[in-house]
């Protein structure tokens, strides 16, 4: 008899193999990159704001000037109209400073997209890395302890799937936003941004604990399980051992699918006066900036809002990609 | 047939209860300031406060709290709200839902038969460049913010080729009742029916062609064409119809959601004076009678509609009919 | 049995091929296929999973429509090639013609629609019957199936049905516009053996009932035994043997058919503790090796079998048997087989093994001396599944079990060196 061999080598793993065909699929590398573009941008903000454009996109700026082609040109300009009646901010100028123009303050929309890029990917990314902590612990409890903890849980997750999302988070947002919150000695103001992102993560649990708890109801009747619970080991070590592993593929390929309807509902609830509160900036309440003035200038809300599309886009496209290398089939296809 | 009936309306019952407390907890429960102030409003004088903590009865328990709140939503109806001067709240809700449900009709027609078109056409020419291109068409219409979306669609036919033949048709922004002109309320709502329709589009175009791939690859479209119908035939009478179940079940779900309040964004962009933007001011005025109001008939109209769907799959799927 | 018939065989395969393309590679499922129904045989194709029996089928129904799949090769059924025929063409064969039963009747009908519906459905798609005239007839058909209350079962769904019950739905499906030759594909695979018994009893009964042949695939030697009139195994994706079930059963020529035979529990005699195995897998489509594909996995490998291009025989004249397997001196082929005690020389004696990495080892046997007779010899050995590592010491255990001889006979081979090859060789 042989013994086995020693010099067997272990094949690649599922995570090895998926990043190899993830690497193949062309659509998941470009958005890949278009997120990295993005997130560097957004990174150097202070950066743009300070040294290349000059301006402080906090402050309103409606008496100020800025020298283009050597002249000195009013950052609220006189409208087009025949009388000259009102005030328009200046539009795209296409030199450094106030490269897309300026907001109704005079404030410079480049640097405020910036600005507002790090806001809208922080809080979506955190609201979404809360969200599977959340839902990967509401689904495996709920998956794998069975009983009277799933059927808690999962009323719990079916009650709040019947509230709609956006109208959800609207409640939670205007209940917090008009007081902050205080929860014994923690105050947590108005205006910090944990508060959209908690509530962001939490609406969108149900979406998410779902498929969890479906797969792990599966892994829980898999052979390997029964065969460690045979064998004596104790239930948190098959959890954190044989459950996670096998649920973490749904977990990372929910993950930029989250963030993409964690960042529209960003954006939502800031266009909705109700995420990020002024003089902090976000996609969303630029776009809200804009409302007001997309007939004139119509940059102010375009701008944030491809932005926006971009990145969602590319969230999109990479969880399918990811969705198609770690095939999985379960995860949230929902909004 | 009635066991399961009676165990259904039970879950429903239940979930409907849960909602109401959810809601309620949320607004009254959530730790930070006091429930009053928030109902009172901003600046309330000190007597609107004492009215107002007598009347949801702030200084009893908060089980009689809510009993209180769900009498006066739903037995007596007479929830008034304090920043808009003592406007009787559910009644205006009900004069608000015709144009939600106007906007969302419209739209769902639309998205039903574009995205049925759309998977149908991207699962029957699997892996070329037309499934490509509808899927990806898909995927931008599902990034898309759909106020964003509606501000720009509003650029263009409000203002930048409003006159152009293409566009000078297009009424400017708000609602014409049905009763009052058909033909300009269609004309008022076409533009929101088609912004509100992308996503749901995008969503739905998708599902349905993975369903329909997926569904392609079992045993009985394999017997289906041994048998030797047409390729047109097989898709469609067995392909379609099988993946028209999970259609249907997700379809229910987002009308009732977006009947219920979903389409706030649209309402907001479009200047429609449905439950959503009643919403929307009532966010402005801190008006939290108003919204604690719309959310608990929103989430009251889904569950009920979710039973709804639960009935459609009994019809649909002759599986489910003898699960029970 | 037409054994003689003069007339033209009802379908006639020739030299069919599948092949599909991944990433620039041809891989072959089927491979220069050849074999012959005549009107009202039962033809029976044997060949464990992966073979290619299904796919055989497939392409004869031209349900295979993956891109990169290449078939070719004729398929003569009355006067028209099969495989040369229109999309158009070939629907309007298919269901009405050439019928097709599957494996698993659970998944096989389309569970939304009652099984009244989709018979109807077949009906309709192939002659100009009315509503009620199709249900008419889809009654009578079940009856005849042996559906008991045909008319309430035909407005019944699908998983509303036992699993005997929708197959017998699936026959009454598949014959409801009397198919000339029906392709039955694992019938009762999925079924309990009783029922499976039944089923096989209606499709016996068909022939003289409806005059149709049938293609019956299966991996059950024991249900070919049973029903059919010849007998066709498939191994790898390659004929392995063809002849009369009869013949084939008694002397098979070939050392695959012979271990498929031996893999059935005897009847009689004494009762082994362990059935034999044949050790080893199947080769994957893209490493079948040059000569006879099972030579890696077989006992009586020669010169011969190895460079050999795949066995081909039995092209038209079927009924001739050819030999699958060519005997070399001095060396028993499975067809001579007989006097197991052949084996049983002290000498060991070398087997070259060309495609095997580094092109040159040898297996060297030696047989048990411990081997008398035919009982209680299985017990102490197990056949091992590393067969196909290269250089590991391993015993191998091989039993030819023959019918009609009345007794089993076992043989048992252990390898006892594995090296370089000898220069004669």
């Amino acid at each position: 008899m042989t013994k086995p061999s020693n010099t067997h080598r272990p094949s690649a793993g599922p995570w090895a193999s998926a990043l190899r065909s993830l690497l193949r699929n062309r659509a998941a590398l470009a958005s890949v990159a278009v997120l990295a573009f993005i997130v560097v941008a957004s990174l150097c903000a202070p950066f743009y704001a300070r040294h290349v454009a000059h301006t402080d996109p906090f402050v309103s700026n409606v008496a100020g000037t800025i020298m283009l082609n050597g002249q000195e040109t009013d950052i609220m300009q006189p409208n087009d109209n025949p009388l000259h009646l009102g005030l328009s901010p200046i539009g795209p100028t296409g030199h450094t400073a106030y490269l897309l123009g300026a907001d109704s303050q005079g404030r410079d929309i480049m640097a405020r997209l910036l600005y507002g890029g790090r806001n809208s990917l922080l809080i979506s990314f955190s609201a979404a890395v809360l969200c599977l902590v959340m839902a990967g612990t509401v689904g495996i409890a709920a998956g794998f302890f069975g009983g009277v903890t799933d059927m808690v849980l999962s009323r719990l997750m079916d009650i709040m799937w019947a509230v709609p999302v956006y109208l959800f988070a609207i409640s939670l947002s205007i209940v917090t936003i008009t007081s902050g919150l205080r929860i014994g000695p923690f105050v947590i103001e108005a205006d910090n941004l944990l508060i959209p992102i908690v509530i962001i993560a939490l609406v969108y649990v149900p979406y998410a604990a779902r498929p969890v708890r479906g797969r792990v109801i599966a892994l829980r009747q898999a052979e390997f399980v029964t065969a460690a619970r045979c064998l004596g080991v104790p239930r948190w070590r098959i959890v954190l051992r044989d459950i996670l592993p096998n649920v973490s593929t749904t977990l990372v390929v929910m993950g930029p699918l989250l963030m993409a309807m964690a960042l529209l509902a960003e954006s939502a609830l800031s266009f909705l006066s109700i995420g990020v509160q002024a003089p902090a900036a976000s996609w969303g309440t630029i776009i809200l900036d804009g409302e007001g003035l997309i007939y004139t200038r119509p940059m102010v809300a375009i701008a944030p809002g491809l932005a926006i599309v971009a990145v969602v886009l590319a969230l999109n496209i990479l969880g399918d990609g990811l969705r198609d290398a770690l095939d999985v089939r379960d995860a949230s296809r929902r909004e | 047939m009635i066991m399961p009936l009676l165990r259904r309306l039970g879950q429903t019952v239940f979930v409907l209860f849960g909602i109401s407390a959810l809601v309620f907890a949320v607004f009254f429960a959530t730790p930070g300031a006091d429930p009053t102030a928030r109902i009172a409003g901003r600046n309330a004088a000190p007597q609107t406060m004492e009215k107002v903590r007598k009347e949801y009865g702030f200084d009893r328990p908060l089980p009689v709290q809510y009993a209180i709140m769900m009498k006066k939503l739903f037995i007596t109806r007479d929830l008034a709200s304090y920043a808009n001067r003592g406007e009787l709240v559910v009644p205006e809700i009900m004069r608000a839902a015709p144009v939600t449900l106007s906007l969302v009709s419209g739209a769902a027609v639309i998205w039903v038969v574009l995205s049925i078109g759309m998977g149908v056409v991207a699962a029957a020419c699997k892996g070329s460049w037309i499934d490509r291109t509808l899927m990806m068409a898909g995927l931008v219409g599902i990034s898309i913010p759909v106020f964003w979306l509606g501000q720009v669609v509003n650029l263009i036919t409000q203002n930048r080729y409003h006159d152009t033949w293409l566009f000078s048709w297009v009424p400017g922004l708000g609602y014409v009742p049905f009763t009052q002109s058909p033909c300009g309320w269609f004309l008022a709502l076409v533009i929101p029916w088609c912004v509100l329709a992308v996503m749901f589009v995008g969503i739905y175009s998708r599902i349905l062609r993975a369903d329909l791939v997926a569904i392609m690859g079992e045993d009985f479209i394999r017997t289906a064409r041994a048998k030797g119908l047409s390729p047109t035939r097989i898709l469609l009478r067995h392909g379609l119809r099988t993946a028209l179940i999970t259609f249907v079940s997700l379809f229910g779900m987002d009308f009732a959601q977006l009947v219920g309040g979903g389409a706030l964004l649209t309402e907001v962009v479009f200047g429609l004076p449905g439950v959503g933007r009643l919403t929307y001011q009532a966010l402005n005025s801190l008006d939290l009678p108003l919204i604690m109001a719309t959310v608990m008939y929103s989430a009251v109209f889904v569950v009920l509609a979710n039973a709804l769907v639960d009935a459609a799959y009994l019809f649909l799927d002759p599986r489910v009919r003898d699960a029970h | 049995m037409p054994t003689n018939t003069p007339s033209p065989p009802l379908l006639d395969v020739h030299d069919l091929c599948v092949s599909f393309t991944s990433r620039g590679q041809v891989i072959p499922i089927v491979e220069n296929l050849s074999f012959s129904i005549g009107e009202q045989e039962i033809l029976g194709l044997v060949g464990e999973s992966g073979s290619g029996k299904s796919v055989t089928a497939m392409a004869l129904m031209g349900l295979i429509d993956a891109p990169g799949v290449h078939v070719s090769g004729f398929a003569r059924f009355k006067g028209q090639d099969l495989l040369g025929l229109s999309g158009k063409q070939m629907r309007a064969l298919r269901g009405r013609e050439i019928a097709m039963i599957f494996q698993d009747p659970m998944t096989a009908f389309t569970p939304v629609y009652t099984i009244g519906w989709q018979i109807d459905e077949q009906l309709r798609a192939h002659q100009s019957l009315s509503r009620r005239q199709a249900r008419t007839r889809t009654v009578e058909l079940l009856g005849e199936m042996g559906v008991p209350d045909p008319a309430n079962t035909a407005n019944r769904y699908p998983h509303q049905l036992s699993g005997g019950l929708r197959q017998r739905a699936m026959i009454a499906m598949a014959l409801s516009c009397n198919p000339s030759l029906l392709i039955a594909d694992e019938p009762t695979t999925a079924l309990d053996v009783t029922v499976q018994a039944q089923i096989l009893d209606l499709m016996r009964r068909l022939r003289t009932t409806y005059g149709s042949s049938v293609l019956l695939i299966t991996h059950d030697m024991g249900v070919v035994a049973e029903t059919c009139d010849s007998t066709l195994v498939l191994y790898s994706g390659r004929a392995a043997e063809t002849g009369t079930t009869q013949d084939l059963f008694a002397h098979p020529q070939h050392p695959y058919t012979a271990a498929l035979l031996a893999s059935i529990p005897p009847m009689n005699g004494p009762r082994p503790t362990r059935l034999p195995a044949i050790p080893g897998a199947p080769p994957q489509p893209l490493e079948r090796p040059t000569g006879c594909a099972f030579a890696p996995r077989c006992t009586y490998t020669h010169a011969s079998c190895l460079p050999a291009p795949p066995p081909r025989f039995a092209r038209l004249a079927r009924r001739i048997r050819l030999p699958a397997c060519c005997p070399r001196k001095g060396i028993p082929s499975p067809s001579a087989f007989a006097p197991a005690q052949h084996l049983f020389c002290e000498k060991p004696h070398a087997v070259p093994f060309p495609h095997r990495a580094g092109g040159s080892s040898s297996l060297i046997f030696r047989c048990n001396a411990a081997f008398a007779g035919g009982k209680g010899c299985l017990q102490d050995l197990q056949p091992q599944t590393r067969a196909n590592t290269p250089g590991g010491r391993w015993r191998l255990l091989y039993r030819y079990a023959r019918r009609g001889a009345g007794s089993c006979r076992g043989i048992r081979l252990r390898q006892v060196h594995t090296g370089a090859l000898p220069a004669a060789a």
